[in-house]
């Protein structure tokens, strides 16, 4: 975040002040030295120039100690920022556990760390202006001493004297410039750095060579599929074999942090695949356009996020071209017409952050109307009625079976969530009568998982 | 202005740092300024000094031995002294001669063998000259050097007096600016804590934080770079107001016609720059927004495949962005250099001008160190102004900043309370209450249970029925607008919330849970609670086995 929006700033602030500067302070400096060489006297020009790389090689020093401290000084405001971030976000449990005075200690300690830390850059930094103006003072000594002897010497006019401490101001400036350049350029490199980490990072997911084309991703089938997170130290989904018919519906349950989610996130290729197969009608998902793939998914997330936009345009995302009816019927499948009623502006009301506070039902109910809108060939819910009371998740339930198994007349509409494709197979079976009912069987099926599911097209390998 | 009052009183809580430096300020400026006095003095009296009249004199100090009789300059001479004959010692190109009579420095010189020829108004005089060889000249300069090196040492003592204020300046302006913000940080956040949970309903945290970190860092740079560059060049301008009144009046005066241009220059600037500046920040606003939901809502945008269409509404973003940030480029460009650059030639077209014809010797109406200093004074007089309106765009970001910062510290808040009561009992009641969000759209209705001391009770009802609001009222994240609730009889509206919620503990919906280790989460670093009582309230819920 802070890449795409300070970096870019320092960038093209090297890039534009930055490349001015450069070109403008060395152009001018040259012509400068040149007339002062040419009208004048070399030998006044080199004596009275003779103090600025010293300077250059000043800066240098400067720059480099203020480089890390500088670094430390952004890193601290991070660190201040991401504290502020939690205390908001967490201010109902901050405030129930009544820590607010231990949070405004912890926030007194990160702000004088910040006041100390940016102390450190401020002294070195200040250092930059005196040291330019010692330097240039140093010239203009040579230019006005060794200028009067070579006057004596009868080498040059007193008029040329005159002249030359004129031109010699002319170079303040540029040599000002110049220094704030190298304090501009080095933050600017910092900042390249790090956009240049996130541009030159390769996809991890991108299309191979020779691409296969099917209209219908068919059956299923996972092959004792391995898979282990970029930044993850154990293997996070091991041995999975599942078989998938069209038509059929699998259900996965397991504990929290079992790999639910990781194991339907292979399908929509969020990661780079691990070892083993996946399969639609027999053909390897690597070989798939991963805009196919991607197009017969109906995803409802386990985070029901929405867009800063209305109601309308956060469902048609699924959908751009959506006909009102077809829009209507998602929002009936979803059951959320009621609510609908309810709000501000209907179809129109903005939502998101800077939208109508929605309770997490809402939000979850047009999350699925959204995937539902886009009548996928795979529908997943990832654990997507969490936030809706039992009525409305059965009716959403029903709905989504009705819908879904009057298109599909040969399935066998038992599964539930979080994982449901437009197939009859059941890992399990489900009462679908009542939530509570269906709690219990989870909690049965959750003591024996992590080892073993007892279905023999749903493996989970021992670990 | 409201903004502007606010900003200085923060800076009154350190005004000595702020004070200091800028005594140190306007110190190293006065210092700097006196260098063009010191160079105008060498140039005048000590270098081009020589060709003011010598006369003879006897052996002694500050007289130079030439031919073998000895002349003295006409300064140096103290008073009641003899004077002989005069004599001079002129420049004509390189060349310095040596004419044994009196003659006027004034005028065009030629050399012609033995002879110098100096033309004036028309007038011709011929007399005779004597070539000196470097050593002659040297000769003549010798009471001239120590002076010399006396002036050089004092100018380079005052270059580093002016360093050594620079340098304090500097960072006591920073100093004093960190520490303003971390005031200002600090009573923020506290504030945070005393603004009703309503505030944060409709508050999406990114703002609350950018109040809290961006915005006081933008003011930050106004303490800075806005304030140390606005002081530094008033003090600069200024001083060589004044320096040129000291040369020259006539100069100085019109060097005052400065002052409206910069006015002028001010009101049509700021008035194009703001609206230009005010866009600007909208787009990047949104920019954040979007990248900040894009990224967020990453996992979406690619699982329904939207990355072209979410691309190019951002393009369109980033166009608008870029077209006015172009403008202001073109309107910093227009008012920036170039501009300076015209005043600056004008200014010393005027000054050339006005001394136009006359020529430039020791004499005459302007001295040639004069011409050196008045030159370089005008140089210095420009590059503030360059400072100031460089500054303005910053000093309007700082000032909207400011504004959004007060504004959340002006937002009706409640002191936290330290207050601590016994645990009560924990009978509580609800006697009709009635409870709504948002005005006249009621959550609550009309609600009275009691639930007494050891008495477990649930609440059911489908979503959005208010089982989470009767919780709110409860804690006090909400008050009730009608009705009352009551624990152990006393009203809890009579309770401050803190006092109140220290003895009552609750599991939220939304689990949340703060950077740190499962320990420090569970025991929020309450001093009371040790490490034991951690383990055993996780082997209560489960949590062991994880």
């Amino acid at each position: 975040m802070a890449r795409a929006t300070n970096d870019l700033k320092a960038i093209s602030l090297t890039a534009g002040f930055g490349i001015l500067t450069l070109v403008d302070a060395v152009l001018f400096t040259i012509t400068v030295v040149v007339m002062m060489g040419a009208t004048i006297s070399w030998q006044l020009t080199i004596a009275a120039v003779l103090p600025l790389p010293i300077m250059a090689v000043m800066m240098q020093i400067y720059v480099k100690k203020i480089y890390k401290r500088f670094t430390d000084a952004q890193a601290a405001f991070g660190t201040l920022n991401d504290k502020v971030l939690e205390s908001i976000s967490g201010v109902r449990v901050i405030r129930a556990y009544v820590q607010e005075r231990a949070d405004e200690k912890r926030f007194k300690e990160m702000t004088e760390d910040v006041y100390r830390k940016n102390l450190a850059v401020a002294r070195i930094d200040a250092l930059f202006d005196p040291t330019i103006s010692i330097i240039i003072g140093i010239s203009y000594l040579i230019g006005l001493g060794y200028g009067a002897y070579l006057v004596f010497q009868q080498a040059i006019t007193l008029g040329g004297l005159v002249s030359f401490n004129v031109y010699l101001g002319m170079l303040i400036w540029p040599m000002i410039a110049v220094g704030e350049l190298i304090n501009v350029m080095q933050r600017g490199n910092a900042s390249l750095d790090r956009v240049q980490d996130t541009l030159s990072y390769e996809a991890d997911v991108k299309n191979s060579m020779g691409l296969e084309s099917i209209t219908n991703p068919g059956n299923i089938h996972f092959n004792s599929v391995h898979f282990t997170y970029p930044s993850s130290t154990v293997v996070n989904l091991s041995d999975i074999s599942v078989q998938l018919e069209r038509g059929q519906t699998l259900g996965i349950v397991g504990k929290t942090g079992s790999g639910k989610t990781t194991f339907v996130k292979q399908l929509l290729r969020e990661y780079p695949l691990g070892t083993g197969e996946i399969a639609f009608a027999g053909m390897p998902l690597e070989q798939l356009h991963l805009e196919d793939i991607r197009k017969w998914i109906g995803y409802v997330p386990q985070d029901h996020f929405l867009f800063s936009k209305t109601v309308r345009e956060n469902i048609l995302f699924g959908k751009m071209d959506a006909t009102e009816d077809e829009l209507a019927e998602a929002i009936r499948l979803a059951d959320f017409e009621k609510d609908l009623m309810m709000l501000p502006n209907r179809l129109e009301t903005l939502v998101g952050e800077k939208g109508v506070a929605l309770s997490g039902g809402q939000k979850q109910r047009i999350s699925i109307a959204r995937a539902l809108i886009k009548n996928p060939e795979i529908l997943i819910l990832d654990d997507s009625l969490s936030a809706v009371d039992a009525k409305t998740e059965t009716t959403i339930i029903e709905n989504i079976q009705n819908e879904r198994a009057g298109k599909r007349p040969s399935s066998q509409p038992t599964a539930y969530r979080p994982f449901s494709t437009r197939t009859g197979l059941s890992c399990w079976t489900a009462e679908r009568s009542s939530k509570r009912g269906l709690t219990r069987i989870y909690w049965k099926m959750m003591a024996g998982i992590g080892s073993n599911m007892n279905d023999s097209r749903l493996t989970k390998g021992r670990r | 202005m409201r903004v502007v009052k606010k900003l200085f009183n923060y800076a009154a809580l350190y005004k000595k740092l702020i004070i200091g430096a800028l005594i140190m300020l306007a110190l190293s400026v006065a210092a700097d300024l006196t260098g063009p006095f010191v160079a105008k003095k060498i140039i005048d009296s000590h270098i081009l000094g020589i060709e003011s009249s010598w006369y003879e004199a006897g052996k002694g100090k500050d007289a130079v031995k030439y031919d073998g009789n000895w002349y003295k300059r006409a300064d140096y001479f103290a008073k009641g002294e003899k004077k002989g004959r005069e004599v001079h010692v002129l420049q004509v190109g390189n060349q310095f001669v040596f004419v044994n009579e009196a003659v006027p420095i004034d005028g065009r010189r030629t050399l012609e063998d033995q002879s110098l020829i100096i033309k004036k108004d028309g007038k011709e005089q011929r007399v005779q000259a004597v070539k000196l060889t470097s050593q002659e000249v040297m000769g003549f300069y010798q009471p001239e050097i120590p002076r010399i090196i006396k002036l050089v040492a004092f100018y380079f003592s005052l270059v580093i007096l002016s360093s050594i204020f620079q340098y304090g300046q500097s960072f006591y302006l920073q100093k004093a600016a960190n520490r303003i913000i971390q005031k200002m940080r600090n009573d923020i956040f506290t504030h945070i804590s005393r603004l009703p949970i309503r505030y944060f309903d409709n508050m999406p945290a990114g703002k609350v934080v950018a109040r809290v970190t961006n915005d006081t860092e933008a003011i930050r740079e106004l303490y800075v770079t806005v304030l140390a560059n606005f002081f530094s060049s008033t003090i600069n301008i200024f001083g060589v107001l004044i320096a040129l009144f000291i040369l020259d009046p006539r100069v100085g005066t019109i060097g005052l016609l400065l002052i409206p241009i910069i006015v002028i220059w001010t009101t049509v600037y700021r008035k194009f720059a703001s609206k230009y500046n005010h866009i600007i920040r909208e787009r990047v606003s949104d920019i954040n927004g979007m990248i900040n939901e894009s990224i967020s809502g990453m996992s979406i945008i690619q699982a329904f495949g939207r990355e072209k269409e979410t691309k190019q509404s951002f393009e369109n973003l980033n166009r608008e962005h870029y077209s006015y940030q172009n403008k202001m480029l073109h309107l910093n460009s227009l008012t920036g250099g170039n501009l300076i650059g015209v005043i600056k030639v004008v200014a010393l077209m005027a000054f050339v001008w006005y001394f136009g014809g006359i020529s430039l010797t020791a004499s005459s109406a302007i001295s040639l160190g004069m011409m050196y200093a008045i030159v370089d004074l005008i140089s210095r007089l420009l590059h503030p102004l360059h400072g100031i309106v460089n500054q303005f765009a910053n000093l309007e970001q700082a000032l909207v900043a400011g504004e959004r910062t007060f504004s959340l510290l002006d937002e009706q808040g409640l002191a936290v309370s330290d207050e601590n009561i016994s645990r009560y009992k924990g009978n509580v009641q609800f006697e009709n209450v009635s409870f709504g969000y948002k005005d006249k759209e009621y959550v609550l209705r009309d609600i009275s249970f009691s639930a007494k001391q050891g008495e477990t009770v649930a609440l059911v009802g489908h979503t959005g029925s208010g089982k989470s609001s009767i919780m709110n009222l409860l804690f006090r994240f909400y008050d009730s607008s009608e009705g009352q609730i009551k624990i152990d009889g006393r009203n809890i509206l009579d309770i401050p919330h803190q006092t109140l919620r220290e003895h009552m503990g609750i599991v939220l919906q939304d689990p949340y849970l703060f950077t740190g280790t499962i320990a420090s989460n569970i025991s929020l670093d309450h001093k009371g609670i040790t490490r034991e009582m951690v383990e055993k309230a996780l082997r209560d819920v489960g949590g062991t086995k994880c």
